[in-house]
């Protein structure tokens, strides 16, 4: 279907435009290019790269040998060893000082005769497995004494490999970004090539390119402005302008001839230009022109750290460290999911009975893997028990009998916040759904002030989670200064004020009721959406047809309500298997979920890698949910 | 008037049973109004107590009306200023979900063209897309752009949840409008272009306010990535995070004065709610019951 009339009357472009069109496709064909540069130049200066490549100059220790001739006028003539220690390296931490005379490395004498080669490959061991953990070496040094004297001192200084030139990269750059700069860089090369031919969909196409390549560089000039002046991350300093300015100068320039090539092209498109266009194609570049800023955004804010969390997952890296990160490749994962389940017996009394805490839970005697596992722990060497990762408790399931399901895992905090969430997960949001299908059904019932109910239910989605939490510890407090204790001391239901957030009271069945308060009414205003597009005839019919009420519900109200409470049930789960603030507020680190979890790693642990492993975990769990939604809805196939 | 006419019909023991039900659904209204009010009420009741009152003894009822704790949190330059941030990230993240959002919504929602479904689905996943397990990535980016501790971080962030929730209710305004406007404005000459910017955008208008006002709460709300990108920071802290590190004016425990903090950052939030609770549930609607 052709609407538009096909570009008729085109003219022989004159002597000037024609130059002009040279000028213009010339320009294109540059930007396409310098893309290719920029990446290729970004890639080469790269440090952590040029590291990796490289390797620092003896890898992961931190410390540069010299070998010194003593000056011409010293009485001992025999020249040394002299270290250097890489600021802030593992050496400069363990206290190293450049003018430590090195005398063994790990009981190897160091001897003036052996060459300089020798004694670096003694530090670097280039035998060495790289996927071993850190180890130590250990430096003794001569220390020149204020009288000059030597002492002798031994310094562990921890040794690890340099990254490998793939993870470095991987690391700064990734797939994404990369492989968009190569994609774009060449269609826009191939658009500077096709509007030599005068094709007007590659001058049509050029012309929105142009466009937003002026807002991306006029984004990047603001940012080089704020982050040069600015001049840090948290800073006192005053704004920098004139460094500001000078930063954002080049991409600010840049934008006029992309300005001016803009302008003549759009100007000349239809009359220089030859091709007919469908409206397909129009409009496919017309949607595509609009879309373009969303992707930008998502491409900046979820693709790119989504794919840079894989990676990360994959190595062991940690922020504030000088020590190169290591492909590690699934430790992370194993270390996560790594669990056992075995047999335990309760302690017990000497009536025979089970032994329980003062909050009446059992105590329960250690199973067979925990005492392996101490056993040998004591048979390893200490650098051996250093690496390695005990399995311990995680929880334990009664079976009745005084016996128990143990699950140890060699992260049972992680194992313990899956457990958590999940829990949480399942109570809270059967709560929600039972209450909120309650809640709806009074609500749609036709009575005065209904209005003002709707309104009231809104009241408790609108306050914010953390304010919710904040109150509820308020509520909540764990003596006679809590309301909750109280209203409850006063109508008779409990005797002793109760410790509900603390670790041996009923923490979770709190965190669920103040999750169930904030969103089961939530839950009644979708639930009350979907029942008011019941139409009110089919329970007229049921009335004459004599079905009584509860038949209604279960026959009309339920399966027409279907749809609702799935899409309803599904955003739910995923929010409530995602849930972070009322965990952090009201339990701190304690005891995680599974969002908690991976902050705490992050932010508090700062182990950057496992963390990301943690939120790959997360991800994938949801992504299994997100398709079953997809399954279970049957998304509408449309266009 | 129907019923009125019946009553005198039906039998003493019918209508005891018809006032019992209606007593009990009126017991029901009342339930689910003091579920839903009673711990928000209380939250008011304790933020007019001292916090050495509240330490002490729990009370349905304040003492007095003491002002103290508003007075001391709105003296605090600290938490004003937190609650500028907040007001600013939240504002400018709307302003940015709409405009682009807009953007995408009218070529999704009006516009036939190639790989339409393909972003349509990619703009549903990432509705759904956990914020959490993106954390440490993020992370990254934000310490490369060096906006690490300061409200742009959240600013840049932020449209990870608003974004696609806007495009995705947007798309759906767009397709309920009829087909003939752009072909009546393509007869008449106007580009695609102005066909959105000056018919089909002021014709959506109450559908932006909508999203932009979830947008705004989702953004107002914000803990996780507001805790990790400004913790370093007191002085880019929005609200949220200022409420749960709060610290209080004494040498106690801050509970009553905490509350009070809370009580103010829930307040605008609730009179916008109030004002525009029609208009919001019909957008919670539109987005979670047609997915």
């Amino acid at each position: 279907m052709t609407l538009l009339a096909p570009v008729s009357g085109r003219r022989r472009p004159s002597e000037q435009e024609a130059i002009s069109l040279e000028l213009v496709s010339g320009l294109l064909m540059i930007i396409g290019l310098a893309a290719f540069a920029l990446l290729f130049y970004a890639i080469v200066t790269n440090d952590n790269i040029r590291i990796a490549v490289q390797g620092p100059p003896i890898p992961g220790v931190g410390v540069n040998v010299r070998r010194v001739q003593p000056a011409a006028d010293a009485a001992d003539q025999t020249p040394y060893y002299e270290i250097e220690p890489v600021p802030s390296g593992p050496a400069a931490v363990a206290g190293l000082l450049p003018d430590d005379r090195l005398i063994r490395i790990d009981d190897t004498a160091i001897t003036p005769e052996m060459s300089l080669q020798q004694v670096q490959d003694l530090l670097t061991e280039p035998g060495m497995d790289l996927y071993q953990d850190d180890f130590v070496i250990q430096i003794t040094v001569l220390r020149p004494g204020p009288n000059g004297t030597l002492s002798e001192q031994t310094r562990a200084v921890a040794k690890n490999v340099a990254p490998t030139p793939l993870v470095a990269y991987l690391k700064t750059f990734g797939f994404v970004v990369p492989l968009l700069v190569i994609v774009l860089g060449s269609l826009i090369f191939w658009l500077g090539t096709r509007l030599r031919r005068f094709d007007v969909r590659a001058a049509r196409w050029s012309v929105v390119t142009l466009m937003w390549l002026m807002v991306g560089l006029g984004f990047a000039a603001v940012w080089a402005f704020w982050v040069n002046g600015k001049g840090g991350i948290v800073t006192d300093a005053p704004f920098d302008f004139s460094k500001a300015i000078s930063a954002a100068l080049a991409p600010a320039l840049l934008i006029i001839p992309l300005f001016i090539a803009r302008r003549w092209l759009s100007s000349v498109v239809d009359e220089l230009f030859v091709g007919d266009e469908t409206l397909t194609s129009r409009n496919t570049r017309f949607a595509w022109s609009l879309l373009i800023p969303t992707l930008a955004v998502l491409m900046l804010v979820a693709a790119r750290p989504l794919e840079q969390t894989f990676i990360k997952s994959l190595t062991d890296d940690e922020f504030g460290t000088a020590r190169p990160v290591r492909f590690i490749g699934l430790d992370n994962y194993r270390r996560l999911l790594d669990f056992q389940i075995t047999l335990v017996e309760c302690r017990r009394e000497d009536n025979g009975a089970c032994a329980t805490t003062a909050s009446g839970q059992i105590v329960w005697e250690r199973s067979d893997v925990e005492a392996a596992e101490a056993a040998a722990a004591r048979e390893m060497s200490a650098a051996e028990r250093r690496t390695y990762t005990r399995y311990t408790d995680a929880g334990t399931i009664s079976i009745g009998g005084g016996r128990g399901l143990r699950v140890l895992g060699r992260d049972a905090a992680f194992l313990g916040a899956f457990g958590n969430t999940l829990q949480f997960t399942i109570i809270s949001v059967a709560l929600e759904l039972l209450l909120g299908l309650a809640i709806a059904l009074v609500v749609n019932m036709n009575f005065r002030g209904r209005g003002l109910m709707r309104t009231a239910m809104l009241v408790p989605w609108a306050i914010p989670t953390v304010v919710s939490a904040v109150l509820w510890q308020a509520i909540m407090r764990p003596d006679q200064t809590g309301i909750l204790n109280k209203l409850f001391m006063d109508l008779g239901l409990i005797q002793q004020p109760q410790q509900w957030l603390a670790a041996s009271g009923p923490w979770m069945a709190s965190i669920v009721a103040v999750d169930v308060w904030k969103t089961a009414p939530f839950m009644a205003l979708l639930i009350l959406a979907g029942l008011q597009t019941i139409p009110a005839d089919i329970y007229e019919a049921a009335d004459v047809d004599g079905a009584s009420k509860l038949r209604q519900f279960f026959t009309i109200t339920l399966p027409l309500l279907r749809p609702t409470i799935t899409v309803a049930l599904i955003f739910r789960t995923l929010d409530a298997l995602r849930v972070f603030d009322v965990f952090q507020v009201m339990l701190d680190t304690t005891r995680p979920s599974m969002a908690t979890y991976n902050y705490n790693q992050l932010v508090l642990n700062r182990a950057d890698g496992y963390a990301s492993a943690v939120g790959v975990m997360i991800f994938i769990l949801i992504f299994i949910f997100v398709i079953a939604y997809v399954r279970i809805s049957g998304l509408r196939q449309e266009g | 008037m129907m019923t009125q006419r019946r009553i005198p019909q039906v039998p003493a023991r019918v209508r005891a049973a018809g006032y019992l039900r209606r007593g009990l659904f009126w017991l029901a209204v009342i339930a689910v109004a003091l579920y839903t009010l009673l711990p928000f009420a209380y939250a008011i009741s304790i933020s007019f107590r001292t916090n050495a009152q509240v330490l002490v003894s729990a009370r349905y009822l304040p003492e007095e009306l003491n002002i103290i704790n508003y007075q001391n949190l709105l003296r605090d330059p600290n938490f004003m200023r937190t609650l500028g941030n907040s007001a600013l990230v939240s504002s400018i993240t709307v302003l940015l979900a709409l405009v682009v959002g807009s953007f995408a919504a009218y070529a999704m929602g009006r516009v036939q063209f190639r790989g339409r479904m393909g972003v349509l689905y990619v703009v549903l996943a990432m509705t759904m897309f956990p914020q959490i397990s993106i954390l440490s990535g993020l992370f990254g980016i934000v310490t490369d752009l060096q906006v690490y501790g300061s409200p742009i971080a959240l600013i840049l962030t932020y449209p990870i949840f608003t974004l696609p929730f806007t495009v995705w209710v947007l798309t759906s305004f767009f397709q309920g409008l009829p087909a003939e406007i752009e072909q009546a404005a393509l007869v008449d000459g106007a580009t695609p272009f102005q066909t959105f910017r000056l018919i089909l955008l002021p014709l959506t208008a109450p559908a932006l306010v909508t999203t932009g006002l979830l947008a705004f709460i989702s953004a107002w709300n914000e803990y996780l990535f507001a805790l990790t990108f400004t913790l370093v920071n007191r002085s880019a802290q929005t609200v949220p995070v200022a409420i749960a590190n709060f610290s209080g004016y004494g040498y106690e425990i801050p509970v009553a004065d905490r509350v009070a903090g809370a009580v103010i950052v829930a307040v605008p939030l609730l009179v916008l709610v109030l004002i525009f609770q029609r208009r919001i549930i019909e957008g919670l609607t539109a987005g979670a019951v047609k997915g």
